[in-house]
């Protein structure tokens, strides 16, 4: 962007549109949405310290690592693609919109087979479950919430594909243009927050007791 | 430095925060190990609200929006402390 | 004075939003958030009635301290559909969807809504949460009490408690999309030359109400997400057996449900401001103390949930907090019932039925308050918590103060929004008669609760049946009370005189248009006001005389 337009920008509420706005308090809305989740982890966690450091060892750190870089280069790309748009570079913008998606599609591929890894392991909390003896109840609730967090993170990537479909076809069809970059933007705002979401699962589900 | 340079540039900070985070989960910090790899995530976010998402470029109504989410959440967390850290549970 | 009726044809000869298409498909497909206004009061005040039927029948068991005409588990099932219907389908969308949706572009001098599309969205997405609720009925209700305390709702019950909680879950989605709308629109939307501080306190109120929707709402919703995954998987962190806390659901349901009782008393304030100060002929007293309170009130009204959990096993310290908190709270609430009385002091007041209203709300909403004073009080809570003090306690804030609100708005701009005149003697007449009805309904129900009948208690000890015997006697009357205004506001919207541009002689942008209002709301662009709130009750006087 030019040294111009950027001054602009800056500070320049005048220069939000009302949609931004308007996403930008959805977007506080789904903080709070998995803000909840979080908390509930998070109080859960503190009143069962050991158990959630030993349930969070059985993840599978090599596939959630995988999925970081998967997610947060497709942060990148989102971003690239509307600076693109915004700038005139039409088919740029196109392939890195595909490129994210293929990157979106792969994380949720990758969380598919984890979960299927974590179903042989016996995992699920539910039905036969792989941990007994003292530490099982808060292993059970670590793990209820690391398939109710990473399941609510997965929809919305899920609908994040969907919303980045429908820019890809309409970037494709001249639909959105430099002139016309709203919508793309907007998505790649949605798409940033679903980045954020998973910033703050891997340590916490992830990383909690490696040594 | 061009725009594209500088999301590159936010792109390999991430990664090598990353890096840190999961090589620090590695170290035997006790307690900390949670407040390092937590604290590691924050500038991760951060960096993407301000660069990915940019905030570095928005007006104030647009960051304090940002913010509040935050806030709330520490507000939600804080005060749940103030019950769950002062309980006097029973030993079984 | 203006003379309120208007000369020539009962229907204006230009169009306005009303003639701007009579199919139902113009209404189900509108974006218009004057007709999006009358969709929600339409829908809500079905599910009012569908309340006040639940009411009407545990009213009328409790005459009786033994069964009379239904079993425990009825008797458990109709208190929470009168809660679950009455919070969620009613009160909240009551004045923020209702009147906020038809005033607030107006009142900031705007076209629309920000997003009208999303508006229009979220009252579809309103009766499908409503479609739930009803199927919950259907299959027979939910017993669990609107509150869904664990483990009875994850364990126990044996009710459609994910029907329920479904229902509950969408709707809440609708509350989000409306206050984000409502922020959007004030932030950007507003007149030039209308700043901040000239803005009407209703504005204010929505301003303030919206962003505890926007932060609130989603926290309930995941709360019943992972109450529905308990239930149906038996798993998860509410279970005292599994290791889990079930205080922990009450923490996380209380810090959206405090809040969520601000979203139905900020806006009655809100319309209390705008009320008193047309009918007592005066500005507000202390304006600037008036929205800097509403700020107050909403932001400390996400630091007192606590206060709901005091008996319930939460630590001594964190009740201790949460006790200092709420009476913290009650400041800002107490400054702007001071101010409407400083109003109300040497203004020019005449009592037409809004006015009524508006009275009763600040009377009511004080005894309200002051009684919640007693049960933040921890050591009064502890033996008044569970009784029947606490039913009274919200009872006179909801009823005593949202709803009359909520009328004292629905008959002060029914000129504007209709474009005819109720009957005023009828509606003063109700007005009365909810008054009456309401005071011998809930103030037993103090007594009731200092003297120990628990709540939610299908059988009583003997002594107690005086006291119920009252309480029910006045919900008769104030169920006639609610009657009333259906029936000649029905006939006034149907046959009621033509009303004038401003019958009231109020300020305010939405007095400078048409009744009813033209599509896009302003023929011309309205004058922009230096003060809020221009009256002057010297004048008013000598012209009265």
């Amino acid at each position: 962007m030019s040294a111009g337009a950027e001054a602009m920008r800056r500070g320049a509420s005048a220069n939000d549109s009302d949609s931004e706005v308007g996403l930008w308090l959805f977007l506080a809305s789904e903080v709070m949405f998995f803000g909840l989740l979080f908390y509930g982890y998070a109080i859960t966690r503190i009143t069962h310290p050991l158990a959630f450091a030993e349930a969070s060892a059985h993840t599978d750190v090599l596939l959630g690592t995988i999925n970081c870089v998967l997610i947060f280069t497709s942060s990148l790309t989102v971003a690239l693609a509307a600076r693109c748009l915004r700038t005139g570079a039409r088919r740029a913008s196109l392939r890195l919109l595909a490129a994210t998606w293929t990157l979106g599609f792969l994380f949720l591929a990758v969380k598919c087979y984890e979960y299927d890894v974590d179903v042989a392991n016996h995992l699920v909390p539910w039905g036969r479950f792989a941990f007994h003896g003292g530490l099982a109840a808060g292993e059970r609730m670590f793990f209820f919430m690391y398939f109710v967090m990473t399941g609510a993170h997965a929809v919305h990537l899920i609908v994040g594909l969907g919303i980045l479909a429908a820019m890809v076809v309409g970037v494709a069809r001249g639909r959105y243009t430099e002139h016309n970059s709203e919508a793309v933007e907007l998505a790649a705002l949605y798409w940033a927050l679903v980045d954020t979401v998973w910033i703050f699962l891997y340590p916490v589900l992830y990383l909690v007791h490696r040594p | 430095m061009t725009s594209t340079l500088r999301l590159i540039g936010v792109w390999l900070a991430v990664m090598a925060l990353l890096g840190l985070s999961l090589g620090t989960a590695y170290l035997p910090m006790g307690r900390y190990n949670s407040i390092v790899c937590v604290t590691l995530a924050f500038i991760q976010a951060l960096l993407v609200w301000t660069f990915f998402m940019r905030l570095r470029w928005s007006g104030l109504l647009v960051r304090l929006i940002a913010m509040v989410g935050l806030l709330w959440l520490l507000l939600l967390l804080g005060l749940s402390l103030t019950d769950y850290l002062t309980r006097h549970t029973i030993a079984s | 004075m203006n003379t309120a009726v208007a000369e020539g044809p009962a229907t204006p000869a230009e169009g306005n939003y009303l003639t701007n298409g009579y199919s139902l498909w113009s209404w189900l497909t509108t974006t218009d958030h004057k007709r999006i206004a009358i969709l929600y009061g339409l829908t809500i005040t079905v599910f009012f009635f569908m309340g006040g039927a639940a009411a009407t029948l545990m009213r009328i068991e409790l005459i009786s301290p033994t069964p009379l005409i239904m079993s425990a588990e009825t008797y458990n099932k109709l208190f929470t559909a009168h809660g679950v219907i009455m919070v969620w389908f009613f009160l909240i969308p009551s004045i923020p969807a209702t009147l906020g949706n038809f005033l607030l572009p107006m009142m900031v001098g705007a076209k629309d809504v920000a997003l009208p599309r999303v508006n229009l969205l979220s009252w579809y997405v309103f009766v499908l949460g409503g479609c739930f609720v009803v199927a919950t009925l259907i299959a027979g209700g939910i017993d669990t009490g609107w509150t869904l305390y664990t483990p009875y709702s994850t364990r126990f019950s044996h009710t459609t408690v994910v029907c329920g909680v479904a229902g509950v879950f969408v709707t809440g989605f609708s509350s989000i999309m409306t206050g984000l709308n409502f922020i959007v629109t004030v932030h950007r939307l507003r007149a030039p030359g209308l700043t901040w501080f000239r803005l009407p306190l209703f504005v204010w109120a929505i301003y303030a109400t919206s962003i505890i929707l926007v932060l609130a709402t989603p926290v309930l919703a995941m709360t019943l997400v992972l109450l529905a995954m308990q239930r149906v998987f038996g798993i998860g962190i509410f279970d005292a057996t599994l290791g889990g806390d079930p205080l922990l659901f009450q923490h996380m349901f209380w810090f959206y449900s405090h809040p969520a009782v601000y979203i139905m008393v900020l806006p009655a304030m809100g319309v209390a401001s705008e009320v008193i100060t047309c009918f007592a002929r005066k500005p507000v007293f202390g304006y600037r103390t008036m929205a800097y309170a509403i700020a107050a009130i909403a932001a400390f009204g996400f630091m007192v949930w606590g206060h709901h959990m005091f008996v319930a096993g939460q630590s001594l310290y964190a009740s201790l907090v949460f006790s200092f908190l709420s009476y913290v709270v009650a400041i800002p609430s107490a400054i702007k019932v001071f101010n409407w009385t400083a109003t109300l002091y040497k203004g020019s007041i005449t009592f037409e039925a809004p006015m009524l209203y508006a009275l009763g709300f600040v009377g009511l909403f004080l005894v309200g308050g002051l009684t919640g004073l007693y049960l933040a009080s921890l050591g009064m809570d502890a033996d008044l918590s569970r009784t029947y003090f606490v039913v009274a306690h919200f009872h006179y804030i909801m009823v005593g103060g949202s709803v009359m609100a909520y009328f004292a708005g629905i008959h002060f701009w029914w000129p504007k929004i209709t474009g005819r005149l109720y009957s005023e003697a009828w509606a003063r007449l109700a007005a009365i008669v909810i008054f009456v009805g309401f005071n011998l309904t809930f103030f037993p129900q103090f007594i009731l609760g200092i003297d120990g009948m628990p709540r939610r208690y299908f059988e009583y000890a003997p002594h107690f049946q005086f006291l119920n015997i009252l309480s029910s006697a006045g919900a008769s009357i104030l169920a006639a009370g609610y009657v009333l205004p259906f029936v000649y506001l029905t006939w006034s919207a149907l046959h009621g005189a033509a009303a004038a541009d401003n019958p009231w002689g109020a300020k305010g942008l939405e007095w400078q248009t048409r009744s009813p209002p033209p599509v896009e709301n302003f023929d011309a662009p309205p004058r922009i006001p230096v003060r809020p709130y221009d009256y002057d009750p010297e004048a008013a006087e000598r012209e009265r005389r």
